[in-house]
């Protein structure tokens, strides 16, 4: 397989006056190009930590972090990685630069040194992808969260990188903007081969990813594609996350000897799951 | 008369200017006191500012909010009355702390309204306490909590002023389950004592549903829908209609009783969800409900 992203033996923590506080210790990890990630962690389980280290926003304390082979702690490689791979945050109020929405989205690739007219197209494109192309004329600072969220990402895809992070981008969005985001990334990383690294603490995002992995307290303790990990909910709980209704619903019934499975998220597969258990129950 | 009414609501941004806005329009809905309101609607349909208006932030450009019978701007110079009255929690509160140590963030409210520093140190406690926010915590700087720790205090800061009607936009946006579920106890539990009126506006139709006794659903500023909870999430095509949806466990038993018609009950949470399944395959397939 094609290694895209190489943490090797990372250790990273943050000082404050009193303490050091240990997030990440002798810590291990490989992204494959082209696949899709969700990353689950609860609050402070090290997971923006882990989100910063991929593109060299912060360098390992000891260890390595290495992009297509480059080093994020060689000063040299920094436009390069941060070319490759792009970072879209929580809060959209700390990530915009412009006042007009397709200024803000042009301003990557204005620093990239395309040609007008090749700006034009992949800023044309990325307003589209977001479903934003209709506001490109607006005025940032009117946009509603979900919306300036959406033009956030519209500014790291108008760059093109081998690979986006998402680091709770969804958090702030409603229920159909989080759809649309979602969807986004999934067609981004079908069409066009990005690498998807997504990290969220809501589980139904891991739905349709290629690999899942839950972190908790610096460590990954699951690894594997959804149906494994999310087989074992006392763990994803454990780790301090939100479990869909759907699955909480056939554990309960699991847990009260009925016989289903409960590593299922989406609402029909659990129908399926329930109508399953009344039959068996009626014969 | 109830004691929240908001009558004919009508509220213009830029009013004279080309690109003038109409964020609400013509909003009437009442409030018992002891009730939890919970509203939702799509981004952008005019939640927060509707909220905004329930404590005098924005006044409205035509319509009015009466609160225990009286118009809330029937004297402008009293506003400030009102805002001790009805506490507005933010979305992101957090990034409006700003005083040295905890302790000084929770007391500002109180404290500017020259309350003594006895009786200071006792808010500041009870409500800590309520809040889950351990006395060790209080000297430190907000600016070193944790992300949850740090929207705790800035609720707190608005519990400190002791709100009759306490409202929270988004209140737990961002946060892990634990952190989500310490907030939802907490103002529950302030709600008992004090016997608070609660409006919460959230994205999550899983917490509207646990704790909202009645649901107020917001459409390009307008109200779609207004009623109380179960009804609201028994209407699940509407709601679709409007791009929301319903909590997972209600769309699922809508579907499971496509197949099983004589399935009656309409849950709006996992435990009651799993007691109606019991219930169902307990009878013998003849929901009790």
């Amino acid at each position: 397989m094609d290694e895209i992203i190489k943490l090797n033996n990372v250790s990273f923590d943050y000082e404050s006056d009193d303490a050091s506080f240990k997030v990440l210790e002798n810590f291990n990890l490989v992204f494959e190009r082209g696949t899709f990630n969700v990353i689950l962690g609860h609050n402070g389980s090290g997971k923006s930590t882990l989100a910063k280290l991929l593109n060299g926003l912060i360098k390992p304390a000891s260890g390595s972090v290495s992009v297509n082979g480059l080093l994020t702690s060689d000063e040299k490689n920094d436009f390069q990685i941060k070319k490759t791979v792009g970072i879209v945050f929580q809060n959209p109020d700390n990530q915009l630069v412009s006042s007009i929405v397709e200024e803000d989205v042009a301003f990557g690739p204005e620093n990239l040194g395309f040609s007008p007219e090749e700006i034009r197209t992949r800023v044309d494109s990325a307003l589209k992808a977001v479903n934003m192309y209709e506001h490109r004329e607006h005025p940032t600072h009117k946009l509603s969260g979900g919306q300036k969220q959406r033009v956030a990402i519209a500014g790291i895809i108008a760059m093109e990188p081998e690979c986006i992070v998402l680091d709770e981008t969804t958090a702030m969005l409603d229920p159909i903007g989080r759809k649309e985001v979602i969807d986004t990334i999934k067609c981004l990383n079908k069409e066009k081969n990005i690498t998807v690294i997504l990290i969220t603490h809501f589980m139904e995002e891991a739905e349709f990813a290629d690999r899942v992995l839950v972190m908790s307290d610096g460590e990954i303790t699951a690894d594997g594609t959804p149906t494994d990990v999310f087989s074992d909910v006392e763990k994803i709980r454990a780790a301090g996350l939100d479990v869909p209704q759907t699955t909480d619903l056939l554990d309960c019934l699991k847990k009260q000897g009925y016989n289903v499975s409960s590593s299922v998220i989406s609402s029909q597969l659990c129908v399926d799951e329930l109508d399953k258990l009344i039959k068996s129950k009626r014969k | 008369m109830s004691y929240l009414c908001v009558e004919n609501l009508t509220h213009i941004y830029g009013v004279g200017s080309p690109d003038n806005k109409v964020a609400i329009k013509n909003l009437s809905f009442s409030l018992e006191k002891g009730e939890t309101l919970g509203i939702i609607g799509h981004t952008g349909s005019g939640k927060s500012t509707l909220v905004n208006h329930l404590n005098g932030l924005i006044k409205p450009t035509s319509g009015r909010v009466v609160l225990n019978g009286e118009d809330i701007w029937k004297n402008p110079k009293e506003i400030k009355q009102i805002r001790g009255k009805v506490g507005l929690v933010f979305q992101y509160p957090e990034y409006q702390l700003f005083e040295e140590t905890v302790f000084k963030d929770i007391a500002f409210g109180p404290s500017n309204l020259g309350v003594s520093e006895e009786e200071l140190v006792t808010t500041v406690n009870e409500i800590a306490n309520l809040m889950h926010i351990s006395e060790d915590l209080l000297s430190k700087s907000p600016f070193d909590l944790s992300g949850g720790q740090k929207r705790r205090v800035a609720i707190a800061g608005v519990l400190a002023m002791r709100p009759e009607l306490l409202v929270l936009d988004e209140p737990t946006a961002g946060l892990d389950p634990v952190g989500r579920e310490t907030i939802f106890k907490a103002i529950s539990d302030y709600k008992q004592k004090y016997n608070a009126t609660v409006i919460i506006v959230s994205h999550s139709m899983e917490d509207i549903a646990a704790i909202s006794d009645k649901v107020l659903v917001m459409n390009k500023g307008e109200i779609a829908m207004f009623s109380d909870t179960r009804d609201i999430f028994s209407r699940s095509q509407e709601l679709k209609s409007l791009g929301l949806g319903v909590p997972v466990v209600s769309e699922v038993f809508y579907n499971i009783k496509k197949i099983y018609p004589d399935l009656t009950a309409s849950p709006l949470t996992v435990e009651e969800a799993v007691d109606a399944i019991n219930a169902y395959i307990v009878n013998g397939g003849v929901s009790n409900d």
